[in-house]
């Protein structure tokens, strides 16, 4: 009896399958044909903006005489399907955004969003692409190799007058943040293949994270700030063999901690103090450096031999933490909150719970002759170069550049959608911008960070410049309705940040290969040198300091870099620098 | 069954041997350090999901949360989003699971068979594509055409069935279901379906349970069909949102702005990670002694005879 | 069908006898064929639909281009594979890996047949629901507690060797040497209970009068285990086996990847971190595509090989 149940529950759960299957078809499709208006839309509003290209040309000769070529609701009636990519937000409707609505108001133009999982978003963008279903256009990172690799996918706003006419706004702004105005745009085959966005760092962001000495620790072993390298090997000595910390337990103590794992602590860093300043293009800077606009290979060098020999003294004596190369990030942070590092590297001591009081710039001089130079370079791109693109086959390029350009068309929209809506985390005082600190004290926005509120109020599409905010020194904030200038506060990062980079960055290499695009195939040859070469490299790196250098292995070690083409690479760097490719 | 077991305990017991009771403490030494050096790694994942992440990677022994606190949960729960990532795991593991478990069953029975003509190519053919396959190009086209882009019947179809676990049931039902039972039962003039229905489906109650098990932690873990197929957030599992949040941590450096909170949730990642475990995957422990059960000794001969 | 008749291997005159009977079995089973038809469809739909796309891995593909409209590069990307002067090392690393992973195939089986025996159903329960949940550990937490368990200063690991008078600070991490060993040991703790339960399934399978049979002849714990319960589970141990072996070059990325140091990276680089340092962070399709085809024809010759093999021996197989 029981198994004739059984086989009757069966044949209803195979029957309920397929229906619920069914049923979710449906459901499927009624939310697709929902959301298929939308698109029909854009299709129909498409003859207004084809009679807008048309105009095109029309308006192109009107704005050579007028600033903003159109009246702001040329457009009106457009709808707009636009990609972008979560940012902190947890409400995925960016139309309740106050500069997307403001945008619409006076443009009236409708864009619907869709919002992508960050997660996810690189491989989205690359299928989407791949099967043809594009939006009119990607608000967020596009990444360079997305567009380097689909090109044609992208419509060209090289044209002759078009980003004239339509952003003159834009244009305006570039030459204040490039160097190379519209050239670190611009692709190979001289096409422009995206739009600009974020802003450039001027003062906060150029560094890397920096070598940091424990002041408390200095003074308990009584000794004084070292300038050299034998002197700092004199004072990881005390520390060591000291209860520098002061826990009652003399061997807790790590004198110098990094974490491999965690990139910013790189114990790579301190060849600066050997001469070597590692370059900072993209992910992989080590191992070459710009001198009088040469690429200098730097793995090659006795600097680096004596560098590494030096660093192998220090982990044989058992200054260096052992487990630097293994530990995780969270480790790393674990140890420094906990005090059991006396030299290490950080953005700042204050999100370990430690203070700018304590911490003091470590800088000391390895090789008689060779003066120290710090990473990290005097102008570093911290825009997004690849954030705005819009797809070929897009029929409202004018409208979609006209919409970017209205969001840049006043400094006040420009900081909305950059930090959301005005009294919040910026404010106006007497035409000037500053950041605004009484949101911390209302109790609307308990439990937010500054972050968080960004993400949830601001969406930023366009391009800013320094011109465009006046906190640059950060010290004057808002505080009760007025601009007030703020005293030195250590443990706040922001400002003891700024403090350090102001005061260190005559130290930093100064020479840079312009931000610009390069040709896929040249970025290929690159790419397949890199892969292998780098490794090898931190390989030998990593031995070495754990194991120590001999003739034999760094003859090796030479001959290595030339089978993995070490100096194809540099060269290739060279070329780069050079404006070949 | 649970009678059978304990009238047959006193018995052995009294005619244990030394070779016996040699397995036995060999076999109870195995499992008590197996447990040991098991139970610990998970009990410090409990511990440190309320513990000041300051204090976890500190490397000392954790036996007992530490600067105790439970912001981990809190930023997991505070999110609205868990509650819906919740809701459709739910649904997309058991109707995955019921749907996927019916074919797979079902397909390994017809495989398990020796008078089935064809079905050895067909194995094979199924088999291929364990190793090759189009990737993800192709078959997201394949799904754009098909129209089931952003759809929930997409999350229960997808991964629901795998060859592996056919092969799994095959085999499994060629060695515990006779040839002689069909024979027999033929010559009562039973069809296919009386027979699959009163004695395959009673008999592979294990193999079912065991299935049920496999494909519906593989629905609970899984992400990445979602993060690619659906674009509403609506419709986002569980999984996805966790990822969300730990994600949030870390990315966002864009906005330099802030660099410093996003230094300060990086570190919170690590609290975060240790709850994210201990929210993700409570309900799913908690459906394993159901299916537990059904592996209990005897219980499918028993049935045969009864 | 055609193989059918090839097996029966039946002369020219018996073969219009065989048709005919082939006929009768296919009408009378055409309910299997009703049982089969939504999994076949699944494969069709959703693995066959899309297999024109494994002419990516010899094409330079572009999505402008679409995949039939890439470049045909034939072998290129295989060749520049092997080309890269790490690719020895990489392949040898791999495979070697992979062999000595086979090293945990035997403990879910031990675990199985040991909670097979352990009489007490409360005490069996507890112990398969502790070892199961490793499971569930994603590898960024797996890997973390490594690292720490692991640690040189102060360690887990390390404190026990050393309280049983070993070298306390081994730098296990660190040492190209132990990272295969770290990571095999990891994965045995890791997937031993998961991987139990097909086996602790086969063997509620076992007939209980059997060992009543044998325990009435004397026969002790392990030699009812030698002689009745391995032999029943045996060939789901032999499917489960062959497809260990087919999936000998599948190192995954994601725990080798979390795992990797300057240190260890001369035994830890292995294929597919390598396809995905070289590919996905780039979107280079084509290569990653190339270098996942040659592991799966290994991995599928390895397949068929092992196939054939337990066939003659066990008369197990796949197919």
């Amino acid at each position: 009896m029981r198994k004739q149940i059984l086989a009757a529950a069966l044949a209803v759960g195979m029957a309920v399958t397929a229906l619920a299957g069914c049923g979710n078809g449906n459901t499927a499709q009624t939310s697709e044909t929902t959301a298929a208006p939308a698109t029909e839309a854009a299709t129909t509003a498409a003859p207004t903006t084809s009679a807008a290209e048309e105009n095109g040309s029309e308006a192109q000769t009107e704005a050579a005489e007028e600033t903003d070529g159109l009246p702001a609701d040329y457009f009106a009636g457009t709808e707009l399907n636009i990609y972008a990519k979560l940012g902190n937000e947890v409400d995925t409707d960016y139309n309740k955004k106050l500069i997307f609505q403001m945008a619409e108001e006076a443009t009236g133009i409708h864009v619907n969003w869709t919002v992508l999982s960050a997660d996810a978003w690189s491989e989205q963008v690359n299928l989407l692409l791949a099967s043809g279903n594009l939006p009119d256009a990607f608000v967020s990172d596009v990444g360079e190799s997305a567009i380097r690799d689909n090109m044609e996918l992208f419509y060209d706003l090289s044209e002759e007058g078009l980003l004239e006419t339509y952003v003159p706004n834009l244009l305006e702004t570039i030459p204040d943040v490039y160097p190379n105005g519209l050239d670190a745009l611009r692709w190979p085959d001289g096409s422009i293949r995206s739009l600009p966005t974020g802003r450039p760092e001027t003062d906060y962001q150029e560094l890397k994270w920096l070598p940091m000495i424990n002041k408390r620790w200095l003074e308990r072993v009584n000794m004084d700030m070292p300038t050299t390298a034998d002197e700092l090997y004199e004072v990881l000595c005390a520390f060591r063999d000291q209860d520098a910390n002061g826990n009652g337990d003399p061997n807790d103590e790590i004198p110098f901690g990094f974490a491999e794992q965690k990139g910013n602590v790189d114990i790579e860093q301190s060849m600066n103090y050997f001469g070597i300043a590692n370059t900072r293009d993209g992910i992989i800077g080590h191992y070459k450096m710009i001198k009088d606009g040469v690429v200098t290979p730097t793995a090659n060098t006795p600097e680096m031999r004596a560098w590494l020999e030096y660093m192998h003294k220090l982990m044989a004596e058992g200054l260096l933490d052992p487990e630097g190369f293994s530990q995780t990030g969270d480790e790393w942070t674990a140890k420094v909150s906990q005090d059991l590092y006396g030299v290490t590297y950080m953005f700042s001591p204050v999100h370990q719970g430690l203070n700018f009081d304590d911490w003091e710039f470590l800088w000391v001089q390895g090789l008689e002759g060779v003066e120290p130079v710090l990473d990290g370079i005097k102008y570093y791109d911290t825009t997004h170069k690849t954030e705005f693109a819009i797809s070929a086959k897009s029929e409202n390029v004018p409208a979609l550049l006209h919409w970017y350009n209205w969001l840049a068309s006043s400094r006040e929209l420009k900081m909305i959608g950059f930090l959301g809506d005005p009294g919040v985390l910026w404010d106006e005082y007497e035409g000037e911008i500053y950041l605004n600190d009484d949101w911390k004290k209302d109790p609307k926005y308990e439990g937010e960070t500054a972050s968080t509120l960004t993400g949830s109020l601001g969406k930023n599409c366009v391009l800013l410049s320094v011109k465009d905010y006046a906190y640059d020194d950060r010290n004057t904030h808002i505080v009760d309705g007025v601009p007030t200038v703020l005293e030195f506060d250590p443990t706040d990062s922001t400002q003891g940040r700024v403090k350090l980079v102001k005061e260190y960055l005559p130290l930093a290499q100064d020479e840079y290969i312009l931000p610009k695009f390069e040709d896929p195939d040249v970025v290929g040859q690159r790419k397949f040198i890199e892969t292998d070469l780098t490794p090898m490299i931190s390989n030998f790196v990593a031995t070495s300091i754990m194991e120590g250098v001999t003739d034999e292995s760094w003859d090796t070690f030479l001959k290595n870099l030339e089978t993995y083409g070490y100096y194809d690479w540099i060269e290739w760097y060279q070329n780069s620098y050079d404006g070949n490719f | 069954m649970q009678s059978m077991i304990r009238t047959q305990k006193p018995a052995n017991k009294i005619r244990q041997s030394w070779d016996n009771r040699l397995f036995d403490a060999l076999a109870n030494t195995f499992l008590i350090l197996l447990t040991i050096i098991t139970i610990y790694p998970l009990w410090f994942i409990l511990v440190a999901s309320f513990t000041d992440y300051k204090l976890i990677n500190a490397g000392t022994l954790l036996l007992y949360p530490r600067g105790f606190q439970t912001a981990g949960y809190e930023l997991v729960f505070e999110d609205w989003r868990v509650w819906t990532g919740y809701a459709n795991t739910l649904f997309y593991t058991i109707a995955g699971t019921f749907f996927g478990a019916m074919v797979t069953i079902l397909a390994g029975y017809a495989f398990s068979r020796k008078d089935l003509p064809g079905s050895g190519i067909l194995m094979k053919l199924f088999i291929f594509t364990m190793y090759f396959g189009g990737g993800l190009i192709p078959t997201y086209i394949m799904i754009n055409k098909l129209g089931l882009l952003d759809t929930r019947l997409l999350m229960i179809l997808q991964g629901s069935i795998s060859v592996h676990n056919i092969i799994v049931v095959r085999s499994f039902m060629k060695t515990n279901i006779p040839d002689e039972l069909l024979d027999a039962a033929t010559i009562d003039g039973c069809g296919n379906g009386t027979f699959f229905v009163s004695i395959v489906m009673p008999l592979s109650k294990a193999i079912l349970a065991v299935m049920v098990l496999y494909i519906a932690v593989s629905h609970w873990n899984s992400y990445f069909n979602a993060l690619i197929y659906l674009t509403d957030m609506h419709k986002y599992p569980l999984q996805v949102f966790l990822r969300e949040i730990l994600l949030k941590t870390v990315q966002n450096a864009d906005v330099v702005e802030n660099m410093e909170e996003v230094l300060e949730m990086q570190q919170m990642a690590a609290t975060i990670r240790y709850s994210m475990i201990v929210v993700s995957t409570a309900p799913i422990l908690c459906a394993y002694p159901f299916v537990q059960k059904y592996f209990v000794k005897g219980v499918m001969i028993g049935s045969v005879k009864g | 069908m055609v193989k059918e008749k090839v097996k029966s291997g039946g002369p020219s005159a018996g073969a219009a006898a065989r048709r005919a009977k082939t006929w009768r079995l296919m009408k009378r089973n055409w309910l299997l064929y009703v049982f089969l038809l939504p999994a076949a469809l699944y494969i069709a739909i959703f693995h066959y639909g899309p297999m024109y796309g494994l002419q990516i891995a010899f094409r330079d593909y572009k999505a402008v281009n679409g995949i039939w409209g890439s470049k045909w590069v034939g072998l290129k990307w295989i060749k520049t594979f092997m080309d890269t002067p790490r690719f020895w090392m990489i392949f040898k690393n791999t495979l070697g890996i992979s062999l000595y992973s086979l090293v945990s195939f035997p403990f879910p089986i031990i675990l199985a047949v040991f909670l097979n025996n352990v009489r007490n159903v409360r005490r069996k329960k507890f112990v398969q629901t502790v070892t199961y949940m490793p499971h569930f550990i994603s590898t960024v937490v797996l890997v973390g507690m490594l690292s720490m368990f692991l640690s040189p200063r102060n360690g887990i690991v390390n404190l026990l060797v050393g309280l049983f008078g070993g070298s306390s600070d081994t730098y296990f991490m660190g040492q190209a040497d132990y990272f295969p060993h770290i990571y095999v040991w990891s994965g045995i703790w890791q997937g031993m209970g998961w991987g139990s339960i097909i086996y602790v399934a086969a063997l509620a399978g076992v007939d209980q009068e059997l060992h009543d049979a044998a325990q009435v002849d004397g026969a002790n714990k392990l030699q009812r285990i030698w002689h009745i319960d391995l032999p029943s589970i045996l060939p789901t141990i032999i499917i489960m086996l062959i497809l260990r072996l087919g999936h000998i070059m599948g190192v995954g990325y994601e725990k080798v990847y979390l795992m990797q140091n300057s240190l260890n990276i001369t035994s830890s680089e292995v294929i597919s971190t390598y396809v995905y340092k070289m590919g996905l962070q780039d979107q280079r399709f084509s290569y990653s595509a190339a270098i996942g085809l040659f592991n799966n024809v290994i991995n599928f010759i390895v397949l068929i090989v092992a196939n054939k093999t337990a066939d003659k021996v066990s008369g197990s197989s796949l197919w």
